[in-house]
């Protein structure tokens, strides 16, 4: 071999591929930046999630006391209209307990929904910070073996001289 | 009156707020987006980087690649041509018949070359550019390598079967009658050598077994044909043309015959000038052989009379015996067995001759006939000159054979002495004895000291100048030289008197007594009846 074309092609394959190296380095550390930012951004969902339930357990336990509130009140109305614990009055007690449990019911499913919103919010972020991982790694490979191939054609380059 | 009671929702409740929620969602969304933006800004300022670095980057490697290019151009033809001559030098020495040099200097010689080239390149074009030059640097060495070590396989076949074709030259030079037997040796030889090369490659090996079997056995051809006309240079030679026409034509055939008729013709001149050149050597070794039987077996006593030891005429035999055919040997054993008889013999003191004496010592020097330790015994034996005179010329003798002195300027200078000491063409009969005499003995002190002084390489400058008064040679002379009046008195006596009248003649002397009465430089009748004179 011998100082010629190729030893020139050789380093400056060489050069091309060691920056090359440089910025896989460089996507890697974004990847990792994003995978980070994805990871807390997940936190944050499950975080909210449990913020939602701890939220709709206070909205039950509020519409419990309005329940009971409604219910002695219709007990109160209709014994003062002198009517007995039978009859009508018990249609209207157990009509406005179903009301209630109507209400509760849809607040615990909105509290479903709303943390289920919130879990997928977080498992989303949790699936972009793992791919932002996975290319990562696949950036850092990339750079490994860009410095690799950069080496072997200075060393190729060297070794025409 | 009651009434049915009706409820309503109480009002006292919580509620839970979305409020944190939404703004954390908000939150997480919106910082997402944030971070998403970092990160776009973060990737498009890695693209904006990676994007300056290509066209930085493809400047900046455009200029290094032009860079290496063009300085490995340079670079690779340098180390092309150095891989190419050190290839050449490893080829020049390396055995052809080894595969293993060419891979060797592939592997271990250039191979690491090519690499350490190759790894001075850093970019990718610069790098193809390199690949592509060595490879074709590559692919050039394997195939000249290649190419080399086969043809330096073939020229080595060529220089093996040169060695194999002389060998059957020469046999069949000496036996003729065995050409068939080598015209088949040399043809098999050559063709297992070359089917046993390791390095040859088809197109080589081709080439060479036609040129040089064809090459081969036309030298054997003509060897064997040089050989039957060096036997008979008269053979007749178209019987052999008709056999062996394929390597040898009629011309090349009269020519050899002729040669080959000059070179009998030659080679009897030949025999007849070394045979005499062979006498001349066996003269030369009777004289060296007579000067060591002398010097070995001849010694002097206090008053210069020679002793004879009796091994000297077994040995002077044995030179004869030694040398027949030696055209001075009889002459030579002659002369020494008479001299030896002479010194055995004596019943007189001879006294010597100066015309002999003075020959003698002049012809020392000379190139030509230069006096040798015969010429001394010849003339002792024949009582020209005493046995004083014989120790002291042969002395000089043996000197002047140790150390030659016989050159063109030693000749001038004794031609010079001699007529300084000498009178000579003075219009009378008659010589100068007086001046014989001291040129003799001039040249019996001198010559030593000279000899002496030239083997120390002491001798000074001047050393033979005789025009110089303080030279060597010029002081030597001056206790010899003579006035005019001197040598003219000198010449007359040696005349008989100044009147000129006819000398008396010389008195015969028998006795002892009669010897002591005569004045020295006398001239008298030995009991022999030779002419002597008294020292």
């Amino acid at each position: 071999m011998a100082f010629g074309a190729n030893t020139l092609t050789d380093f400056a394959g060489a050069a091309s591929d060691i920056f090359a190296g440089f910025g896989d380095d460089a996507k890697a550390q974004g990847a990792a930046y994003e995978a980070e930012n994805y990871t807390e951004a997940a936190a944050l969902a499950k975080q909210n999630a449990a913020f939602t339930v701890e939220s709709t357990g206070i909205q039950e336990m509020q519409t419990q006391r309005q329940i009971t509130a409604a219910m002695g009140t219709t007990r109160a109305d209709v014994a003062g209209a002198g009517f007995a614990n039978s009859g009508s009055s018990i249609d209207l007690l157990a009509d406005a307990a179903s009301q209630g449990r109507l209400t509760q019911q849809v607040l615990e499913k909105q509290g479903q929904i709303t943390e289920a919103g919130y879990n997928e919010q977080a498992q989303a972020d949790t699936n972009l910070a793992a791919a932002a991982t996975a290319a990562e790694n696949a950036d850092k490979n990339a750079g490994i073996f860009s410095d690799i191939t950069g080496a072997l054609k200075f060393a190729a380059g060297l070794a025409t001289l | 009156m009651a009434n049915i009671t009706s409820y309503k929702a109480p009002d006292l409740a919580l509620h839970p707020s979305e409020t944190g929620i939404n703004a954390i969602e908000g939150a997480a969304r919106r910082g997402g987006a944030f971070f998403n933006t970092i990160a776009d800004d973060l990737s498009a300022t890695g693209q904006r980087i990676g994007s300056t670095i290509r066209d930085a980057g493809d400047v900046a490697l455009q200029s290094i690649t032009h860079q290496q290019i063009s300085k490995g151009a340079a670079t690779g033809t340098e180390m092309a041509a150095d891989i190419d001559s050190e290839w050449n030098e490893v080829a020049k020495n390396a055995d052809p018949n080894d595969p293993t040099v060419r891979q060797k200097f592939l592997e271990q010689k250039v191979e690491p070359r090519l690499q350490e080239f190759l790894d001075g390149f850093s970019t990718e074009d610069s790098q193809k550019f390199a690949e592509q030059f060595v490879d074709r640097l590559r692919n050039h060495l394997s195939t000249k390598t290649a190419a080399d070590m086969s043809t330096l396989a073939g020229e080595a076949i060529k220089v093996n079967v040169a060695k194999t074709v002389n060998s059957l030259g020469s046999m069949v030079a000496n036996d003729p009658s065995s050409l068939s037997f080598a015209l088949d040796s040399v043809d098999h030889t050559i063709t297992a050598k070359i089917g046993s090369s390791p390095t040859l490659d088809a197109e080589t090996a081709a080439r060479v077994h036609g040129s040089v079997l064809q090459e081969a056995k036309q030298n054997i051809v003509k060897a064997a044909v040089v050989g039957m006309i060096t036997k008979n240079p008269n053979v007749d030679l178209d019987a052999i043309q008709q056999k062996y026409g394929e390597y040898i034509n009629g011309t090349e055939m009269r020519m050899f015959q002729k040669a080959a008729q000059t070179q009998a013709k030659a080679n009897a001149l030949v025999e007849k000038q070394a045979a005499i050149a062979q006498r001349q050597i066996d003269d030369q070794n009777v004289h060296a052989a007579a000067t060591k039987t002398m010097t070995d077996n001849v010694t002097f006593d206090q008053n210069g009379q020679p002793i004879v030891d009796k091994k000297f005429f077994e040995q002077a035999l044995d030179i004869a015996k030694k040398y027949p055919n030696a055209p001075a040997a009889a002459e030579t054993v002659r002369t020494m067995f008479n001299w030896g008889e002479a010194q055995q013999n004596k019943e007189a003191k001879v006294v010597d001759d100066p015309t002999v004496k003075s020959d003698l010592m002049t012809r020392m020097f000379s190139p030509d006939k230069a006096t040798t330790t015969l010429d001394l015994m010849k003339a002792r034996a024949e009582g020209k000159i005493s046995d004083h005179t014989f120790q002291s010329l042969h002395g000089l003798v043996t000197e002047l054979e140790q150390s030659p002195i016989k050159g063109p300027v030693w000749q001038d200078t004794i031609s010079a002495v001699k007529g300084e000491l000498v009178l000579s063409n003075v219009g009378l009969p008659g010589k100068d004895i007086a001046g014989e005499v001291n040129y003799a003995n001039w040249a019996q002190t001198f010559i030593p000291k000279y000899l002496a002084m030239s083997r120390a390489g002491t001798l000074p400058p001047n050393a033979l100048d005789v025009k110089d008064p303080n030279s060597m040679i010029s002081q030597s002379m001056a206790p010899y030289k003579r006035t005019v009046a001197q040598r003219a008195q000198d010449y007359m006596s040696s005349l008989g008197g100044m009147g000129g009248s006819p000398a008396a003649a010389p008195p015969t002397v028998t006795t002892k007594a009669q010897f002591d009465a005569l004045a020295s430089g006398t001239t008298y009748i030995g009991a022999d009846g030779k002419t002597y004179r008294k020292p």
